[in-house]
């Protein structure tokens, strides 16, 4: 067979399984966002009823909104605070050794559990009454003795940034361990001999130069801190109120638990718009490397 | 102080800093370790000496929790989402590797935007489809689902395998007259092998940890374990000790893959960006 | 109606008159109004269950059903906190997997689409819903249709501390006063376990409705209006969120506390007293699970609010599927299942089939004023039958997952310190929006 052909084929199941499970549900999910769409009425799926999905998201529906912000603070947070432990313990642990190679390994484990889990064992681990880090920031930070972190929506909400944080540290500080390798180090020196303080070179050296990598991960981190559902399901359920209430956990309490898929297809894919930027920006930094 | 003391103090300061943040990250860890070997009165103590039982990988084994349908339930899917993907993910990884498409870039840059589509968008249809065609709380439906968040993933990852490996082999194989396929079969797929055995035990663990999808899909059937973690909510509220078992049983498995294949962990979540 | 009465007296009729002999040939066949000759023979039942000693119980003693109809049963029980997605799920996947399900009352109107109405059968086999008290009763039914039988129900208790309160407080006021007192005389202790949390299944709505309710107030308007932004509704709100904000007789933790959390703190002996289903009480003083001795274990009626109790009821209904291809075997197996006479001995006796069972679940109001039920479970029966005279469930609309969740939501935030004004009227707006875009409220 000639490869102009054979190299269409061997794409093909793979374009096609893209297909199926991606782009398919993706138009399907639109156009159930113009219906009814509810799971205890029979024919609703097929009853269209225009915009009203998205306007009432719009306009009438405050806990759309609430989702929006929370999403967008917790995004930021997240990436924000993850990207700034990871860097410093990236630079902590890069120049390699026998106890930075095994606390390299272990990095690992944290990011093999499940997210769902990681959900499970912070909610044990700030329960008010036998929870371990409550009791331990009860001692440290006295004025914290008291509180249940669970109950008060800005410290539940610290809770649940903590938990992505802690759960996505050790991805990103090996990937900026491997930025850090590709720094060359006869420049880092040349600055220490001119006399540079260690952070002038951080700043001026070593930063710029881990930059894109940095810039990847970011958006990386960006993404699926939009997209956090299974911690926040596990370890707040949405509460206290809806202080913790992601786009995602929204979107799957109206479709389930409320039989409204139409509407949350509608919010699923207002959801889904900030993605293609971000997706764009990535592909930018994956193509330049190819 | 001199130089020397000065560098000493740094270096003690930098071992100190790398033990805390050890411990940070490994607490969660090792404080579920503890409590699924507690009996149900001793995990509602601050305890970190108690008489350990194994009492409790009995119960989440047993009715009404049945851990170890869940376990084989998330062993199969895992598996044959796998199974699937691997192979079809190798052909295309090849011809985007060694050849030009039309159409190449949108192709890649499509293939890695659906893993970035939120999962909560892409399982409603399904869900609706499942239920008219019965597919809902079944493995095989769990299998075709998992491959939409595992397939970028491994197309990804084998490209960046199969960009690695030599093309001088290939050209001097097909001059002595073997076939595309033949190449691809006898010279390609036994020097990428390491790669792909690494591909595969990535994608594994993303199946064995995927949360959503099953949320919505099963029911009974089909359960598969991290959906399993829900059941012990029970009347008596959350049973901390048995989650804690679970939990174990969920991790311990994924912690050694990963750490078999710790080096290409990066190079797969980026899925190129960083190699 | 008077055509389906004289059919159904005639059915009964039919039976009675079956009657001795069937009771001749298969000993309670009849006791149980079940169909003579095993007319279905070989069919196997699929249940759908809780997990809960209760219905352990009953599973272990199904042999009897088996012999008497030849109809086999599989139980699958669920713990309850996945039993809500999975009743959701088996009412969406449509295909019967399970032909009897169980499920708690207020997710009964969403689902009522495919459960079973029973009041035909009912009426042919002599069955009367009022067996049960009446609260129960109606938390099995839906739009005047009976769904299933309550196999399950609670009503609410105060559960206190006896060696650290004398009297239990008969009111809530009274109850500001125990705790403030507690709080001097044992400091270590909190004096009231109450659940403010909103994750779970609106748990923090059980006691609130029963200021509510005392204060003349309600859920819903005659027109299915929101009405809990009323002037009374919204003093009675006040009064429940301000035991944790104004007053702190509440575990400090209360806010976070879900029912499961309150009652861990009661039985680890943080806090004094929680007012709960009475279920409970067995685990209160179950050395697996709890720290207490049932010496220290009190209840009393739930405490009055303005001079008024009114209490909520909750129930756990056995239904029978549409989807189901067995629906008259699983009727058969349904009354069996809720026979007054097993409904008794699943409380007395505390050894099934070699397996121990702890249980002080009834329903029957037969069972309730039993004597021997009640020397069983220390009085609890009485006790209960007593917090249920003034009793009445959640509303049951199709709707109030969501309308529940808003209201609850807002309850949540309002005990963590928000404005309960404010949080309660715009939860009232909005709930009356989202009750529009349904189409329920004009």
């Amino acid at each position: 067979m000639r490869d102009n052909t054979l190299k269409y084929l061997l794409v093909m199941p793979a374009v096609l399984v893209v297909f199926a499970t991606a782009i398919w549900p993706l138009i399907e999910a639109a156009r159930l966002s113009f219906t009814v769409g509810r799971l205890n009425r029979p024919g609703s799926l097929d009853q269209y009823l225009g915009w009203e999905n998205y306007t009432w998201a719009f306009f009438e529906e405050p806990a759309f909104w609430n989702s929006v912000w929370v999403t967008g603070v917790y995004t930021l947070l997240t990436v924000g605070l993850t990207t700034v432990c990871a860097l410093g313990l990236a630079l902590l642990l890069a120049p390699g050794g026998r106890l930075r190679s095994s606390a390299q390994t272990l990095l690992i484990l944290p990011f093999a559990m499940s997210p769902a889990l990681i959900g499970v064992s912070f909610r044990f681990m700030f329960n008010p009454e036998f929870g371990l880090f409550d009791a331990f920031f009860g001692v440290m930070i006295p004025p914290l003795a008291d509180v249940s972190w669970l109950a008060d929506p800005n410290l539940a909400f610290a809770v649940v940034v903590m938990a992505d944080v802690w759960g996505w540290i050790p991805f990103l500080t090996l990937v900026l361990i491997g930025g850090l390798a590709s720094v060359p180090r006869d420049t880092i020196e040349a600055a220490q001999v001119d006399g540079a303080s260690g952070w002038r070179v951080f700043k001026d050296v070593t930063l710029p130069q881990l930059a894109p990598v940095l810039a990847v991960v970011i958006i990386l981190k960006s993404i699926f801190s939009l997209k956090t559902f299974d911690q926040v399901f596990m370890l707040t359920n949405g509460g206290p109120g809806t202080a913790t209430q992601t786009l995602s956990h929204y979107i799957y309490f109206n479709g389930m638990k409320y039989g409204q898929i139409g509407y949350s297809a509608s919010v699923a894919w207002l959801m889904v718009i900030p993605m293609i930027f971000l997706t764009y920006a990535y592909a930018k930094f994956v193509f330049r490397k190819a | 102080m001199t130089g020397k003391q000065k560098k000493q103090l740094w270096h003690a300061l930098h071992t100190a800093l790398i033990l805390i943040a050890m411990f940070v990250m490994l607490v969660p860890i090792l404080w579920i370790f503890l409590a699924a070997f507690k009996s149900h009165v001793d995990v509602y103590q601050l305890k970190l000496f108690f008489t350990p039982t194994l009492e409790n990988f009995g119960v989440v084994f047993d009715d009404p929790y049945r851990l170890g349908e869940k376990l084989f339930n998330s062993t199969i899917v895992a598996f044959f989402t796998v199974l699937f993907a691997i192979p079809i993910a190798t052909l295309a990884a090849y011809s985007f590797s060694r050849f030009s498409l039309r159409g190449e870039t949108l192709m890649l840059v499509t293939i890695l935007a659906t893993q970035f589509v939120p999962a909560v968008v892409i399982i409603l249809p399904f869900f609706v489809m499942f239920r008219d065609i019965g597919l809902l709380d079944t493995r095989v439906g769990l299998i075709l689902v998992n491959l939409a968040i595992v397939m970028p993933f491994a197309i990804w990852m084998i490209k960046g395998f199969i960009d690695g490996i030599p093309m001088d082999t290939e050209e001097a194989a097909m001059v002595d007259g073997s076939s595309r396929l033949q190449v691809i079969r006898n010279i390609v797929l036994p020097m990428a092998a390491p790669g792909l055995l690494t591909s595969a035990i990535f994608c594994f663990i993303i199946a064995w940890n995927e949360f959503l999808f099953a949320l919505i899909l099963t029911n009974k059937e089909a359960v598969t374990l991290p959906i399993g973690l829900a059941l012990f909510k029970g009347e008596e509220g959350d049973l901390w000790n048995l989650l804690s078992a679970a939990g174990i049983i969920i991790m311990a498995p994924m912690f050694v893959l990963a750490l078999m294949i710790r080096k290409y962990f990066v190079q797969g979540m980026t899925m190129g960006a960083v190699r | 109606m008077r055509k389906r009465t004289f059919l159904a007296s005639a059915a009964m009729a039919a039976t009675l008159a079956l009657a001795p002999i069937a009771t001749l040939a298969d000993g309670h066949l009849a006791d149980y109004n079940l169909l003579p000759g095993k007319p279905f023979e070989g069919t196997k039942l699929n249940i759908l269950s809780v997990v809960t000693p209760q219905f352990d119980g009953l599973m272990l003693r199904d042999d009897e059903f088996t012999e008497l109809t030849g109809i086999e049963t599989e139980w699958t029980f669920i713990p309850f906190g996945s039993l809500q997605e999975k009743i959701n799920a088996e009412g969406i996947a449509a295909n019967g997997t399970f032909d009897v399900v169980n499920y708690l009352d207020s997710w009964g109107p969403p689902n009522a689409h495919w459960l079973k109405r029973i009041d035909e059968l009912m009426a042919r086999d002599g069955i009367s819903m009022d067996r049960y008290p009446a609260a129960f009763a109606r938390s099995a039914q839906f739009q005047g249709e009976t769904l299933g039988f309550p196999l399950r129900a609670h009503p609410q208790l105060m559960f206190y501390r006896k060696d650290l309160i004398a009297e239990p407080p008969t009111s809530w006021e009274e109850i500001i006063e125990v705790g403030k007192a507690l709080k001097e005389s044992n400091p270590d202790i909190a004096p009231l376990a109450l659940y403010y949390n909103n994750d779970g299944n609106r748990q923090n709505l059980f006691i609130w409705i029963n200021f509510l309710w005392a204060a003349g107030a309600d859920i819903f308007n005659e027109d299915g209006s929101a009405a809990w932004a009323s002037e009374a509704g919204l003093q009675a709100t006040k009064d429940y969120v301000e035991l944790h904000t104004v007053h702190g007789v509440t575990n400090p933790n209360s806010v976070a506390f879900n029912e499961q959390d309150a009652r861990q703190s009661f039985m680890q002996g943080n806090s004094a007293m929680m007012p709960v289903w009475w279920w409970a009480y067995s685990g209160f003083y179950n050395p697996d699970s709890s720290t207490l001795t049932k010496d220290q274990v009190g209840f009393a009626g739930m405490p009055s609010y303005k001079g008024t109790t009114k209490t909520y009821a909750i129930s756990m209904p056995f239904s029978i599927s549409e989807y189901s291809e067995n629906q008259d075997a699983a009727w058969e197996f349904l009354k069996w299942l809720s026979n007054p006479e097993m409904d008794k001995a699943n409380a007395i006796e505390r050894e099934v089939g070699g397996k121990s069972i702890v249980n002080n679940v009834v329903t029957h109001i037969s069972s309730l004023q039993d004597a021997d039920v009640n020397a069983a479970n220390d009085g609890i029966q009485s006790a209960a039958w007593a917090s249920l005279e003034q009793s009445d469930i959640m509303p049951q609309i199709a709707e109030w997952p969501e309308i529940g969740d808003i209201l609850s939501a807002a309850i949540a935030e309002a005990a963590s310190g928000g404005d309960v004004e404010a949080l309660m009227t715009e939860a009232a707006e909005r709930a009356d929006k989202v009750l529009r875009r349904a189409g329920v409220l004009q």
